[in-house]
């Protein structure tokens, strides 16, 4: 699989990105820089996580309005494969590939857990090791981690099973026996940490 | 020609930072406050001298950047 991970000024762990996707899939990836507006024809555009221009305005705003933007865009479009992670993801619901948006944590404090999620769908490409029903440790560490979409989209969303992971806050308060997070639902929230799992 | 922009969560979107500050006011005592929302100021200084020609600008700024039509929404005054 031949993969490229963006980098955004304040992005973080890109550089764990980069060494994790080059040790499971066998080939390096290319480094692809927020102003670079090609990306190299590959399966997979992976976006780091971290503080993209400073989380300013808005997390992932500038970074989504970003040359190579039209790169990954294009690059979904012909139906190859985009992984965000943390604000990563934030960029990708900014750009407007995904729907919602990722609002302030409804207790305003930063989250860094472990928590659980069901998986769905397991028909994903990025759940298709893991069957439905099962329940999987997700590591999360965010500010802005608190998933809104309208009632149209959210409605379109679990209709046509885009939902790969679904919070288990039951599952949450058995196990932790703490209060759950903000989540409704986490989508691919890391393909690092379940595709290393599974190496 | 100055543009300012409101930027303010849409009705039903939680805003928990809205409800952190009315129970900041609750706890120094100023009763009486029964809901507050918070949003951002924005304000722009345009070299353009034509008044709609400026807050057409300003609305296409608000849609590609300054606002997400998702969750917020915005205001513009021209002066």
């Amino acid at each position: 699989m031949k993969s490229a991970v963006v980098t955004f000024p304040a992005s973080n762990c890109d550089r764990d990105m980069f060494d994790a996707l080059e040790k499971i899939t066998g080939k390096t990836p290319h480094h692809i820089w927020h102003q670079d507006s090609e990306i190299p024809d590959v399966d997979l555009i992976a976006l780091p996580g971290g503080f993209s221009f400073g989380d300013y305005l808005r997390c992932g705003a500038m970074a989504a309005r970003s040359p190579a933007i039209k790169a990954i865009m294009a690059h979904a479009e012909r139906g190859g494969k985009v992984i965000g992670v943390c604000n990563g993801f934030q960029v990708l619901t900014e750009m407007g590939l995904l729907p919602g948006a990722l609002m302030r944590n409804k207790s305003l404090k930063f989250a860094c857990k472990t928590v659980q999620l069901k998986v769905e769908n397991s028909n994903g490409t990025f759940t298709n090791a893991y069957s439905d029903g099962q329940v999987i440790d997700i590591p999360i560490a965010h500010h802005d981690g608190n998933y809104f979409a309208d009632d149209e989209h959210w409605q379109d969303l679990k209709r046509t099973a885009k939902l790969p992971f679904v919070m288990s806050i039951k599952l949450v308060k058995q196990r932790m026996r703490q209060t759950p997070t903000d989540h409704k639902i986490i989508l691919p929230v890391s393909l690092m940490n379940a595709a290393i799992l599974l190496a | 020609m100055k543009a300012r922009v409101h930027i303010t969560l849409k009705n039903g979107v939680l805003d928990p930072q809205g409800k952190a500050i009315q129970h900041a006011l609750d706890a120094l005592g100023f009763s009486g406050v029964d809901d507050v929302r918070q949003g951002k100021y924005i304000e722009l200084d345009l070299a353009e001298t034509d008044k709609a020609a400026a807050k057409a600008n300003v609305e296409e700024m608000c849609k590609k950047l300054l606002s997400n039509m998702v969750i917020e929404n915005y205001s513009i005054d021209i002066d």
